[in-house]
Order: C-alpha cells, then structure tokens, then sequence
C-alpha cells in the first residue's frame, strides 16, 4: 500500500502582500498573542483589551472598537514561538488593515466572492478567517476588507481570496456618535 | 563655568555623517563597520546571557531544513541515558535494550533596535559624541532583549519556590535565609542536589545584592578578601570557586537572588546565526538606522540552573522543607 500521510507544508496557511507600501516601510504591529488562540499566516486578527493578539476582530463595544489585522505568521512558526528550553518567539507580528494594502489569504471561509464584497471576521470555528459581510457597513458587523478579484488558486493549488484591507467599525456608529456628543458636552 | 562649545566632537559628528551619506560604497562601509565593531565589543562586556555560555557563530550551513516550515532551526541531540545493570545468576542471558537518544530544536527569532531616523542637520547640532550616544542606546536596547528573553527560560526552569521538581528530585529554587558564609554554602549545593549532580560554575547576583557580600564581615568571608571588597568594592571574582556576575538589570535579577549555572556544555547553546549588525541608510537629507541581531539559544538542561534567595528560612534543596 503506497503512503497515505500529507506532511503540513510551508504554504497551507499563508499571506502574501501583492500590493502596499515596502516590506520596510508597511504599517506592522507585534504584539504577544493568546497562546490559546488558533492563529494562522493569513489570519484576521486583534488585539484584545490586555493587549494580546487573537483570532478575529470582535466587534467591540462604544468607543473601543478592535482593529483588525492579518497575521505575518501562524502562531506556532519557529519565530513566534518556540520549544519549551528556547529563548526565541513569544511575539508575532501582523499588517494592519488601514495601511493600505491588497493581500492574498488563505483564511477565508469558502463562498462566492465577488469584486467589491464587504469582507468581516468571521467567529465561531470560523474564528481568524474572513467571510462576506451580511448587514450595512457601520452595522453589527466590523468590515475588514473589500475584494479586489476575489478567489483564486495559487502556485501550490491552495484557494486564495484577494482583496484590500480596510476598517470601518462595527455596530453602533449613532451610539458612538452620541456617547462622543456626550462626552463633549460634558466638558 | 563658561559656556565652550566642542568643536572636535562636532567634527567627528560631521565627519561620521558624511560617511553614512556617502555615495562612496567604501566610505560608507567604514562608517558601518566602525560602529558594528564598537557594538560587538561592548556587547561582550554589558551583556550577561552570553557569559553562560559558548557563544557560537553559525552559517547557513550549519541549519536543518524542516518539511512544514522554511524557518531556520538546529536539530541537536542529546545525551543518551542508559537503562542501568543488574545482577543475574550465571547462565541467564541479557536483556535488550534499543538504543536511542533524543533530539532537540534551537530557534530563532530576530531583536532589533527601533529604526532611528533624523534630518542630518539637526544631528549636526549637538556638542556631545553622537557615535557615543547612538550606539550606547541601541546597544543597551538590543543586550536588556537579549537578557530578558534569557532571564524568561531561567525563571521557567528553576520553577516555583521550595518546591520540588520531581524529575531531578529536588527544588530549584529555595531560601537559604539571610547571606552569609553558612547560607552562601548552602546556596552552592543547590546543583549538585539534584539527580544529575552538576556542580555550578557560574553565579548572577545584582548590584544591589552584591553589597551584602561587601557587608560581610572577617569571619564570614576571610581576612583577605573582606578587606579588599571593603577598599575596592566589588568586582566580578571567585568566591567559592563560582565566579559571580554582576548585573546591574533588577528588573530581571532580584536584589536578593543569586542564579548558578553549571558549565556550558551541560546547560545549553547559544548560535548566532547573524550578529549585532547596524544597518544605515541615506536618503537626501535624513539619515536612519537600527541594529538588529538573530540569536538561537536554549536552556535544555533544567538541573544545570537553579535559584537561591537570601531571605527567610533556609530550606532543604531535597525537600523543600
């Protein structure tokens, strides 16, 4: 009988930035994640209020919304983490979604996609990947994206959604828009 | 005192600058090397992770390759430990063993300073050695990194106060109560205490720490040796056949711990896959630069560390108690 394991391979999950500012000069963040968290090259991310990196983007409460981010690397890469007895990892970094970018992501719930979809983050088992928003941006969901050509295959047959990097927030914008009118009158 | 300004450091300044935004490649390559040469020379002397062990450079070469990851790794392996002899009557045969030892990874990641970037002319405004202070923060910057992700695995190995690591039979980290010659003894047989009977070598005490042994009077430490710390201070030395370094980082070594090492080649490994390297660039007016570094290092030997507190009661390395 001919061998029936698959070995994980480099390029399961990944993010390739097509178009953005240069790899020196883009808008990156580091930050320790959730060790919990299943985060992937390519996954959406956030930042949760103590500050660590987790799969998603919720979408917050008033006046506190996450911003979303795409993973440089899978949280058990080499780099940001490490065997126990090693001085290395602990950090991974991500793009974040306002800096002008156009990327390519494996993680991405499976669907149709058309140019200009809205892009969310996905919850649940989905949690870290992208999927089509369902409500009006500024509604119950945080928009994360804009699809620029949408779903392809790549150089290893992995399924790919494109699109650019974006963030209006969730939920609540009169909310917000009161609690700051608020704010300033009480001043 | 009158006002003077320090037109050679100015000079030095300008002079450092230009080279940085030279066109000339090799004008350039001076003014970076000058600086990486400067940060690996103090490197040696203010960093104190690299004192526990064999530093060693690498070169691609020297990697394994992984199927799932192109990161770079060390495959290294590990003292086999044997199943022990027995006594049999004659006529009876062995028993088999299959011969194994196991193997462990050394990663890496990368520090680096914050790219630091100015209009050159503002640099060229300052009356103090701009080489000087540049290199001082990043150097320090990239060291207090490189310690603390150290100082991380250490805290993991010694464990949790007076409590007993049940695979090396024995605690790690204990109080021997307050220092003197007795508690520092005490101290010292916190390696060979364990199943594996490595003795230190090496010790880690902060500056704060380290006027408790200057404290010491005559008949705890010596004749000799109290009067010289008394005159002198203190200095890094052997004090019971451990050299004790001296940190000045509280914030990762307690002002009433004492950290032993054994020899390096029973506590791990330190590869330097690219060392302290400043990197510059020029462009029209503004100059940047950072420093960055990628080291691979582990602590796989959990009995070649252990911890000691000079405060409360003395405990039993075995025990705990």
């Amino acid at each position: 009988m001919p061998g029936t394991l698959t070995p994980a391979q480099m390029f399961d999950h990944s993010l390739v930035v097509v178009k953005g500012p240069s790899l020196m000069n883009r808008l990156d963040f580091h930050a320790a994640p959730v060790s919990t968290e299943t985060i992937n090259q390519g996954s959406v991310c956030s930042l949760n209020s103590a500050g660590n990196l987790v799969a998603g983007c919720s979408t917050g409460a008033i006046m506190n919304r996450p911003m979303p981010m795409f993973a440089i690397q899978s949280i058990n890469d080499f780099d940001a983490n490490s065997d126990v007895g090693n001085f290395s990892g602990g950090v991974m970094s991500a793009v974040v979604a306002t800096g002008g970018f156009e990327i390519e992501t494996t993680e991405f719930v499976a669907g149709t996609y058309r140019p200009n979809d809205l892009l969310t983050a996905a919850t649940g088992a989905n949690a870290g990947n992208v999927r089509r928003c369902t409500v009006s941006p500024y509604g119950a969901e945080v928009v994360v994206g804009c699809v620029s050509t949408g779903i392809s295959s790549n150089e290893y047959s992995k399924s790919v959604l494109r699109f650019w990097t974006m963030f209006l927030p969730a939920s609540a914008h009169s909310a917000d828009s009161s609690s700051s009118e608020s704010s300033s009158s009480s001043i | 005192m009158p006002y003077t300004k320090d037109y050679d450091v100015r000079l030095v300044n300008e002079s450092v600058i230009n080279a940085l935004r030279s066109e000339d490649p090799l004008m350039r390559k001076e003014a970076q090397e000058s600086t990486s040469d400067y940060l690996r020379l103090r490197l040696r002397e203010d960093g104190f992770a690299r004192k526990f062990f064999n530093p060693a450079t690498i070169t691609p070469a020297d990697l394994d390759r992984q199927v799932d990851t192109q990161k770079p790794v060390i495959v290294r392996d590990m003292e086999p430990n044997s199943a022990g002899a027995y006594s049999i009557p004659f006529g009876t045969t062995p028993m088999d063993n299959y011969i194994r030892a196991p193997r462990y990874r050394v990663m890496f990641d990368r520090i680096e300073s914050r790219r630091y970037t100015a209009d050159v002319n503002d640099l060229l405004t300052y009356e103090m050695d701009i080489r000087q202070i540049l290199n001082d923060f990043i150097l320090k910057d990239i060291m207090a990194e490189e310690d603390r992700k150290f100082m991380l695995v250490v805290e993991t190995s010694v464990g949790a106060l007076n409590t007993v690591n049940d695979a090396l039979g024995s605690c790690q980290f204990i109080t021997v109560g307050a220092m003197n010659r007795q508690s520092i003894a005490h101290a010292m047989k916190g390696l060979p205490s364990t199943n594996r009977h490595l003795n230190p070598a090496k010790a880690l005490v902060n500056n704060i720490l380290i006027w408790d042994a200057v404290a010491q009077p005559r008949e705890q430490i010596g004749g000799n040796l109290a009067e010289e710390l008394f005159v002198d201070g203190f200095a890094e030395r052997k004090i019971m056949g451990l050299i004790w370094s001296i940190t000045i980082k509280t914030d990762l070594v307690g002002d009433s711990d004492i950290y032993m090492f054994a020899e390096p080649k029973f506590l791990g490994d330190f590869f330097i896959l690219d060392d302290v390297t400043m990197s510059s660039k020029s462009e029209d007016y503004t100059l940047s630069f950072f420093a960055y570094e990628s080291v691979g290092g582990t602590i796989m030997n959990s009995a070649a560390v252990c911890k000691a507190r000079f405060s409360g009661t003395q405990r039993n390395w075995r025990t705990g108690l």
